[in-house]
């Protein structure tokens, strides 16, 4: 080990220097001052998202679902001759990174800001804006905490409103008994959970057994024998990414038979490493390629054109989301905060249609159709009954 | 029955894991934070080969490359920040604090990357999923054929390991080298070799771990080193830091103490009741269940 010595004030001041222009390099620009009328010849909106971190899949399909909006906007002048543009930042599935980006953004005054998919982040990203008194616009976020001012508007039909027409879909196959496992650690899991276990009389079955993991546990084989060991007549997957194909695998190496119901997370081809121990599993989505629609389809053949990757519902979601702003902006024909506001309420009640189908947006939350979504031999469709 | 074999796969998963870092945090007093990462590169890298290259590799050889890749790794890591830091560092508790810095940084790089270049959706490690057999042993209990391979791997490598360690020439070597490295040097022991056999031992048992991992999973994500490796430093303190036998009990120790729990409650228990046990065995040996006081460690 050498002995070498150096000023420790040049050192100090070096990195002072270079983190403030790192931070400079990274920090959003202020935008232009709002206009109270007309909008100007670039709208600039920002879009904080879970660009690393566990929310990474969302957050990046979130930032190519924005960027295609914009593209589209812009090449059909949907705002006349204003140009939208869009910036990002990362709020890596962390809340106080996301609260440090929301920051710097709320005061940075953008017309429109694009919130992050992860409940975590949204939930340190919505009070701030709120504050600002911010229009802005969440992907997912389905937790409490994010709807917290007429200024915050969600994107995302909420998982529990999608629920029950998976409910609905067991009770149909005549179960008495379901078990579940669920990641105790994430809101929306436990609140699935719960809905289970309240409503399940109402469709005829009963839970008997919950398991709980963490949504960072890969090995998941213990809980899950413990809910083959309840032997009950169905499963219900409440848990995340590589969770869900691990619990079917381990379902059909228990010789389990049963429906198995999932949520949302078991789209997007996290189940394809299960194989075809994942037939049959059905979900509940807002969203998936091959939706029925014009608009849809149009959706996925630019996704599919422009990213060669079939498009998730985060991606068609963050479409709408923009476009949602978009129609907000041309309806206020302002940047001012107030009008872009009251322009978004009333966009959102009268509604629209996007990739995601009809879309209204009531108190700030939107809806739109649920559908029922099957895996099988490697990919998830659309099922032919949606009214089980 | 089932939450016993549950226990022993998961208690070799462990071992197999936390071999690699038990052996650079005793031998070179490097505590290797990256080595959660390279287990999951180690996966990612066959990933790459298999999926993104299309080169169709049966399991053995899928293997022998992440054996490779985890080795060179750990190599390289050796090579570029440690010795680097060591070499610049005043003192061995300055070189320690920033070697493990040091391989914060070098796991959050690989990790980003393997995020980037995943979108952070679940890998495999074959281009069509292993399907394992299934052997019913009766009353509701099974056993596939990657368990097996699991558990019976894990502890042999673990046990020759351990023997390898005691009884060797190379072995004494680098327990001479955790015992005093200056002296070990002017005994004609080659500290710069002896650091690189160990790292791309580790690296090598990382990469073992992550196909064997990633098969019984069916797939991992780039964050699925960080959980592992928060139970392998626990199997080590556990086990006692240098001792390969105690990485192997202090392994099924503590998956045998997480099925109990999750088994006989709802599981929300599991992680609290098992690091609590942990402490309460460093509260009665603070060294460890087989842990010897520095200077004679390995």
């Amino acid at each position: 080990m050498s002995s070498r010595r150096g000023s420790p004030a040049c050192g100090i001041g070096g990195g002072i220097i270079l983190a403030l222009a790192l931070a400079a390099c990274g920090s959003p620009v202020l935008a232009a001052t709002p206009a109270a009328h007309g909008l100007p010849s670039t709208v600039a909106l920002y879009s904080i998202q879970d660009l690393s971190g566990p929310a990474a899949t969302p957050g990046l399909d979130d930032e190519r679902g924005d960027q295609l909006a914009v593209a589209d906007i812009n090449r059909e002048k949907f705002l006349g001759s204003a140009r939208l543009t869009i910036s990002f930042g990362n709020s890596a599935t962390d809340p106080t990174t996301a609260a440090a980006v929301a920051s710097t953004v709320a005061a940075a005054r953008y017309p429109i800001v694009i919130g992050p998919p992860a409940s975590s982040s949204a939930v340190a990203v919505a009070p701030i804006m709120a504050k600002a008194d911010q229009p802005t616009v969440f992907t997912q976020a389905g937790s409490d905490g994010v709807l917290v001012s007429p200024y915050i508007y969600r994107m995302t039909t909420l998982q529990a409103s999608l629920y029950p027409l998976t409910m609905k879909w067991l009770g149909a196959q005549r179960v008495k008994t379901v078990a579940v496992i669920q990641d105790s650690d994430i809101p929306t899991e436990v609140r699935l959970t719960d809905e289970l276990k309240a409503d399940g009389p109402r469709y005829g079955f009963k839970v008997v057994d919950v398991e709980s993991v963490l949504a960072t546990q890969s090995n998941i084989a213990s809980a899950m024998s413990s809910v083959l060991a309840a032997h009950t007549e169905a499963l219900a997957l409440n848990v995340v990414t590589t969770q869900n194909a691990t619990a079917a695998t381990l379902a059909q190496q228990g010789s389990f038979k049963g429906p198995i119901i999932a949520e949302e997370s078991a789209a997007n081809a996290e189940l394809a490493a299960a194989g075809s121990a994942a037939n049959g599993i059905v979900w509940a989505s807002d969203w998936i390629a091959g939706s029925p629609g014009q608009m849809s389809a149009t959706f996925t053949k630019e996704y599919e054109a422009t990213y060669h990757a079939v498009p998730t519902n985060w991606a068609a979601e963050s479409y709408d989301a923009v476009w949602f702003a978009a129609r907000g902006l041309k309806q206020a024909d302002s940047t001012s905060p107030a009008k872009v506001q009251a322009a978004l309420t009333s966009v959102g009640s009268a509604g629209f249609t996007g990739a995601l189908g009809n879309i209204t947006v009531v108190n700030g939350q939107e809806t739109s159709k649920p559908l029922l979504i099957s895996w099988n031999d490697g990919s998830q469709s659309v099922m032919a009954n949606q009214n089980p | 029955m089932e939450q016993l074999i549950n226990a022993i796969v998961l208690g070799a998963i462990y071992c197999l894991f936390a071999m690699g870092l038990g052996l650079t945090w005793g031998t070179l007093n490097v505590l290797n934070l990256a080595h959660g990462a390279v287990f999951m590169f180690s996966a990612f890298t066959c990933y790459l080969i298999t999926q993104r290259a299309d080169v169709h590799l049966p399991i053995a050889v899928v293997l022998i490359v992440a054996v490779v890749a985890g080795a060179l790794m750990e190599l390289g890591l050796d090579l570029l920040v440690f010795r680097q830091i060591k070499r610049r560092s005043r003192t061995q508790g300055e070189a320690e604090m920033s070697m493990l810095i040091g391989s914060i940084g070098a796991s959050a790089i690989l990790v980003t990357v393997a995020e980037q270049l995943t979108a952070d959706t679940p890998f495999t490690v074959t281009a069509v999923p292993v399907k394992a057999s299934v052997y019913h042993l009766g009353s509701g209990v099974y056993v596939t054929n990657v368990e097996i391979v699991i558990a019976v791997v894990a502890p042999v490598l673990t046990v020759g390991f351990a023997l390898w360690i005691q009884r060797s020439r190379m072995g004494r070597a680098m327990r001479a080298l955790a015992c005093d490295a200056p002296t070990s040097g002017l005994m004609g022991i080659s500290e710069g070799r002896m650091s690189a056999l160990a790292m791309a031992i580790s690296g090598a048992t990382a990469g073992v771990a992550g196909v064997f991992l990633t098969v019984y999973l069916d797939s991992v994500t780039a964050d699925s080193g960080s959980d592992l490796l928060l139970r392998a430093f626990a199997v080590v303190v556990l086990g006692g830091v240098g001792s390969m036998w105690g990485t192997l009990i202090g392994a099924f120790v503590l998956a045998g103490g997480e099925t109990l729990v999750t088994a006989t409650t709802s599981g929300i228990w599991t992680s609290a009741v098992s690091f609590g046990l942990i402490i309460a065995v460093l509260l009665v040996r603070p060294s460890g269940l087989f842990g010897k006081v520095k200077g004679v460690r390995a």
